[in-house]
């Protein structure tokens, strides 16, 4: 009944408000979704187009039977589109009661990232930068941490120049 | 112990209510014509207890506060102190009314019903009538049901309680019982009799092996003390005595079988709270001398039923599915290597698979009879209001239906009803003069044809009026003064937005909510209603529906790479055509004549932008389906055949998609989706060249 995740029953926390982040190549940008949302990361399958949607929509999947939407993020970032490849992967998230396969160029690794590490998304203008949920700075490289949440939700991301 | 979860069990609690409130509505209306069935009584008896004892638990007091005055009354009529009468009918239905109410109040704070206070007066009126000199003391006090019960006159009672040894596998609780006792009064001394005890070793500890002793003063009743313990298994015993001759005397008049003062303290359920009891235990199914239909063959059957999470279900339907699909798919790469007898026992358990996947459909099926009992009320209000006799038949209730289908059928269905019972039966002095017997039939029949559900409503009432449909429908704009419109489709006018025929606006019906909602539901559920009516002599409206939403029989399609299902309900023919015979319209579409009628043309490719490769074929393959009474031609490149799919929708994980009404997975995991031939026609065409939008038959 509590609401409250003790520390060691989370496994994305632990103890000093490290965060897991899955970390993925878009247009050899390096970029990082919270572990605990990802179901599973799947080969690219053909997927089923959906007629009239959006670009970045690249239209339906079955995943052990249920019907799962799957959105392009190199489309959805407006970046040039690939040739997709061994290495092109679906990662399978849930964004609230939905699923949702994200088309990413290949995953990297997990990354422990502590909560003082992240620093806020920079402020571009006027360009919304509200699904970006802040940097993270590991070594020499410079990971930015998407809100999925938000991004899959919000429409407006979807015309990012 | 009621730290637990409570609202969980209330969940629950309002489901079961709402069955026992249709349970006692069932038996009530055949009360009217069975006054005397002492069946129906206990039926309706046992359920009102149901009612307020779960409610008390779940402290939901108005519901039980309420069902006990309901319950002193039933108690008297089924004891014979009372007659049923139609008014005392009249007045319980309307009970049931309240107790809903009250329950929706409890539920979703809802308001509280208006007619509380009426009702619960009326309820007390008629418990003071039957009672004479005897009341009950929790009653007597009362006028308004917001008023606190009074204390009156007490009893003392000695309380003897010997569960049988298997007392808790039957699910009871001596606790329980213990419990409700004291809450019906104080407990003035309570014996525990540990003589069956066991030593330590020998003890069963699901067994029960203590006995009870209690003097109670109360103000309730014996037979409310009695009450407590209704649900015994047969083996347990109770009694219950008046500690005083003559408190007993006072407050045990309705009590079948007297106690002396000597009497034995244990007596058998049976012998001392009456007929109801005995066939309690062994026989859950109450006799009745009705066969056709009644209520408690029903109420055995919930006996064996499991109340299962629908989500859970789905899920389980929805695995089962994907069972198939993998069967299949391994029959087919068994297939490609000829594994011989691999090959043999794969379409073994194919055959298993689909029909576990058969019976997994079967599961959502339920009975449409509950459906039913509730139009047995639509009428009979109806009648009641209008001073017309109206018999009303059912026939087919056991037919299944897919339980959302029967869920979202209930609403239109009683405006259907209603409406035949208002506007289709005529007033009984009319009915003389026309010929006919007085008393009006309204009947129901459901039956099953093929992949569809029939229900047929039937009334022998005056039938439409077509010169005056006709009027209406001139005087809206809905036809144009000098249509030339055949029979059908003047009838069918009454299916269009805003039509009412009464001639008069009655409290029944007739609020401008007309049968247009009717058709949008029943089409809702890829269903259609359509309407025969001959003057004077009645109308029949036939609804068809699918089975089950869960499937469809589909017509799939290939458009270009993709593969498209098209609901098989709304295919009427395919047809090949040379380009030639296609016909522009002044830029604003395209159609073709088939067989002298004019018929548009729907490109998919272009609505649905899919690239087209095949634009110079020497033939056109065209899928020609009736959407609304409307025909269209729909372009497709292959017709692949027609398959049964399991329908999933997209607004799952996705949203709804304009021209698309859901999805499927096909036989090689791909998933297609399936057109919604309505939408895909108001979908805008991508080539703006040639725009065709086509306007709904009712925007």
């Amino acid at each position: 009944m509590s609401t409250v995740l003790s520390p060691e029953l989370s496994s994305a926390s632990t103890d000093h408000g490290v965060s897991q982040f899955l970390t993925f190549t878009l247009n050899d940008q390096e970029m990082g979704i919270e572990i605990l949302g990802v179901q599973e990361i799947k080969n690219f399958t053909r997927v089923t187009p959906i007629p009239n949607m959006p670009e970045c929509i690249k239209g339906v999947m079955n995943l052990r039977g249920t019907v799962v939407p799957i959105v392009d993020l190199r489309k959805k970032f407006n970046m040039p589109s690939a040739e997709y490849n061994q290495f092109t992967v679906i990662i399978v998230v849930n964004v609230g009661s939905r699923i949702m396969g994200l088309v990413v160029d290949a995953v990297s690794d997990v990354l422990n990232v502590a909560a003082d590490a992240i620093e806020d998304a920079p402020d571009l203008g006027a360009i919304d930068t509200s699904f970006i949920r802040g940097l993270a700075k590991s070594n020499d490289r410079l990971v930015t941490l998407l809100d999925i949440e938000h991004l899959l939700t919000d429409n407006t991301a979807t015309t990012l120049a | 112990m009621m730290q637990i979860d409570v609202s969980r069990f209330r969940a629950a609690f309002f489901v079961e209510a709402a069955d026992h409130l249709q349970s006692m509505e069932a038996a009530l209306l055949q009360l009217e014509n069975a006054p005397r069935d002492i069946e129906l009584l206990n039926t309706i008896f046992r359920a009102a207890h149901s009612i307020k004892g779960a409610s008390t638990t779940f402290g939901i007091e108005e519901v039980g506060r309420f069902t006990h005055v309901l319950e002193n009354l039933l108690e008297r009529l089924r004891d014979g102190f009372l007659s049923t009468s139609t008014e005392l009918v009249e007045l319980l239905l309307t009970s049931i009314d309240v107790i809903e109410a009250l329950i929706a109040n409890a539920r979703d704070n809802a308001p509280l019903p208006e007619n509380l206070d009426v009702v619960f007066r009326e309820l007390q009126r008629f418990n003071s009538q039957s009672s004479g000199e005897r009341q009950d003391p929790m009653v007597a006090a009362d006028t308004s049901f917001n008023s606190s019960r009074s204390p009156s006159t007490s009893g003392r009672y000695r309380i003897s309680l010997h569960p049988s040894r298997n007392f808790f596998a039957f699910g009871q609780d001596p606790l329980l019982l213990l419990r409700e006792l004291h809450e019906l009064g104080t407990v003035l001394q309570i014996h525990v009799d540990d003589s069956q005890l066991p030593p330590l070793s020998e003890i069963q500890p699901e067994d029960c092996y203590l006995a009870w002793t209690i003097d109670l003063e109360t103000d309730a009743s014996e037979q409310t003390l009695r009450d407590v313990f209704m649900f015994l298994d047969e083996d347990s015993r109770f009694s219950v005595q008046a500690a005083s001759t003559e408190e007993a005397a006072a407050t045990t008049t309705s009590n079948a079988n007297p106690l002396s003062p000597a009497a034995d303290l244990s007596v058998s359920p049976a012998a001392a709270s009456g007929f109801d009891d005995i066939q309690k235990g062994n026989d859950p199914m109450p006799r009745s001398s009705s066969e056709a239909k009644n209520p408690s063959k029903q109420r055995s059957g919930e006996n064996e039923t499991v109340r299962v999470d629908r989500l859970r279900l789905d899920e389980l339907i929805n695995q089962i599915g994907e069972l198939v699909i993998g069967a299949s798919m391994v029959e087919q790469e068994l297939l490609s290597v000829a594994a011989g007898r691999g090959l043999e026992s794969m379409s073994a358990l194919g055959k298993i698979v689909r029909d576990l996947q058969e019976m997994s459909l079967g599961l959502r099926m339920v009975p449409i009879d509950a459906t039913f009992q509730k139009m047995n009320r639509v009428v009979r209000d109806v009648a009641k209001k209008l001073s017309k006799q109206i018999q009303f038949v059912t026939t087919g209730d056991d037919t299944e239906l897919d339980k959302s289908v029967v869920d979202q059928i209930s609403d239109p269905l009683v405006h259907m009803v209603r409406n035949a019972a208002d506007h289709g039966i005529e007033p009984p002095e009319d009915r003389i003069a026309a010929g006919k017997p007085a008393e009006g039939v309204v009947s129901l029949r459901a039956y099953q044809q093929g992949g569809n559900i029939y229900i047929e409503l039937k009334d022998d009432g005056r039938g439409l009026n077509r010169q005056r449909i006709l009027q209406k429908g001139i005087e809206r704009g809905l036809v144009d003064a000098d249509a030339n419109l055949s029979d059908a489709e003047i009838c069918n006018l009454i299916f269009q937005p805003g039509f009412s025929t009464a001639e008069t606006v009655t409290d029944v019906s007739g609020r401008g909510v007309g049968m247009d909602v009717v058709r949008r539901n029943v089409e809702s559920l890829q269903g259609s209603v359509s309407i025969k009516s001959i003057e004077g002599q009645g109308s029949t409206i036939t609804v068809r529906l699918p089975l089950t939403l869960a499937i469809l029989d589909g017509l799939l399609v290939r458009l270009t790479e993709e593969v498209f299902v098209i609901p098989l309900l709304s295919v009427i023919e395919s047809i090949c055509i040379r380009p030639s015979d296609i016909r522009s319209i002044v830029g604003v579409g395209e159609v073709i004549t088939l067989r002298g009628e004019v018929v548009p043309l729907l490109r998919l490719h272009r609505l649905l932008n899919i690239e087209n490769q095949q634009n110079f074929d020497e033939q056109v393959l065209l899928v020609i389906v009736e959407d609304q009474g409307r025909r269209l031609a729909l372009k497709v490149d292959e017709l692949l055949g027609q398959q049964q799919v399991v329908i999933k929708n997209l607004e799952a994980n996705f949203r709804k998609v304009p021209g698309v009404a859901g999805a499927t997975i096909l036989g090689d995991g791909r998933v297609a989706l399936i057109l919604d031939v309505y939408g895909v026609s108001t979908l805008p065409s991508i080539d703006s060249q040639n725009t065709h939008r086509f306007k709904p038959l009712e925007a």
